[in-house]
């Protein structure tokens, strides 16, 4: 056996340190680099149908449906026989508004954004008007998109 | 510690083995990065030598922290190769899709937020370390002859990084970018007769849009990136061939 100089100690355990420590790295970042890019449901983006449709018994006169269109809240309403279909994210901050039936308003219970049947604004603080979706009846099903 | 007889006898029975089983070669192939350019590599290439003459390269002596800046962006740089390659793989450049990816890829991708936090602040900081590299390089006077190309090469860089600040700061696609980048491009708009030209092109039309999204996509992350990746080379080429100026 040789004998171990001081300098030559020094040199590998600074060297098997920087080693680990390149090592531990290396398998972190693969292991967080491969989670990201691995597809799954989660990371395939805002999945859901732009279509969709549903028996007309499950939507009684003067009520709102709550559906998923393109991964997003929408509502159905059905009022004097007549359809409609409305994004229900708030166009001021992004809450969901709800539906009053008596009033026939949607509502936002963030800060009070009135909403007429059609999706225009009719007071508080919303910038622009509920995007609509198209929406029909066919026999006794109901046809969003 | 002498070399006992048993010693010798135990060295030469391990020497065998190594012979016989090609021990050394096993290695190399496990060990892969090493053993690649130290192994198979370093056969037929003779790697070692080459290796050896540019990393073991001694560094004057009166090097100090000042002097790391340079290195420091270089790694930020590197970081936002691999960040931008990594969100590339989810983010959309239309208006329609923009933010909403950025915020698919803060909220729902694994370490997505991660990936955007090194990409953000790597491209931030990187901002702040050219500049200390730059005064650096000023203060000591080592922009002079024979080092005033690599001085040039510099400051197009530094232009560079800002290109790549300016042109990644619409790409989220919010406020505050669509804002940024009106007012960045109506800058020029006072130059005095072409000034008008030069935001037309840089909003690509009367209002920011899809069309100044695109292009500022392509140019941040096709066009700046190579043209980078090739000055960069001509830096260091350049600081290997003539060398760390001297002491103050």
């Amino acid at each position: 056996m040789e004998e171990i100089t001081r300098k030559d100690f020094l040199h590998t355990t600074v060297n098997t340190l920087i080693g680990l420590w390149v090592a531990v790295v290396a398998v972190l970042s693969s292991y967080s680099g491969l989670r990201y890019v691995w597809p799954t449901e989660k990371t395939a983006g805002p999945s859901g149908e732009n279509n969709l449709s549903f028996p007309l018994t499950e939507l009684p006169e003067g009520s709102m449906k709550k559906v998923v269109i393109g991964g997003k809240p929408a509502g159905i309403i059905r009022i004097n026989e007549k359809l409609y279909a409305l994004s229900l994210i708030c166009t001021h901050l992004g809450c969901i508004v709800s539906w009053h039936p008596e009033e026939k308003r949607l509502i936002c219970p963030c800060h009070g954004g009135l909403y007429d049947i059609n999706g225009s604004v009719l007071g508080g603080p919303p910038p622009r008007p509920l995007p609509s979706y198209e929406v029909k009846q066919s026999g006794d099903t109901v046809v969003v998109g | 510690m002498k070399i006992g007889n048993k010693d010798k006898k135990i060295r030469k029975w391990l020497e065998k083995i190594e012979r016989s089983t090609n021990v050394r070669g096993l290695i190399n192939w496990v060990t892969l990065a090493t053993g690649f350019l130290y192994g198979e590599f370093d056969d037929r290439l003779d790697l070692r030598s080459a290796l050896q003459k540019v990393l073991k390269k001694p560094v004057p002596k009166h090097i100090n922290f000042w002097f790391c800046f340079g290195g420091f962006t270089f790694l930020l740089f590197v970081i936002n190769i691999f960040t931008g390659i990594l969100l590339l793989m989810y983010y959309r450049p239309t208006i329609d899709q923009a933010y909403d990816s950025i915020v698919h890829i803060t909220n729902n991708v694994p370490f997505g937020w991660l990936v955007r936090g090194f990409h953000h602040w790597a491209a931030n900081i990187m901002v702040i370390t050219v500049l200390i590299h730059m005064l650096r390089i000023y203060f000591h006077g080592a922009y002079k002859h024979p080092r005033d190309m690599n001085w040039v090469v510099g400051v197009t860089l530094f232009l560079l990084v800002l290109s790549f600040g300016f042109t990644g700061y619409l790409l989220p696609w919010n406020q505050v970018s669509f804002w940024a980048t009106t007012i960045g491009a109506e800058i020029p708009g006072t130059f005095p007769v072409i000034g008008p030209y030069i935001t037309y092109l840089l909003k690509g039309g009367n209002s920011v849009g899809q069309l100044a999204l695109t292009r500022f996509f392509a140019f941040h992350v096709v066009i700046l990136p190579w043209i980078t990746v090739g000055l960069l080379s001509l830096h260091f080429l350049m600081v290997r061939r003539l060398g760390i100026s001297g002491p103050l």
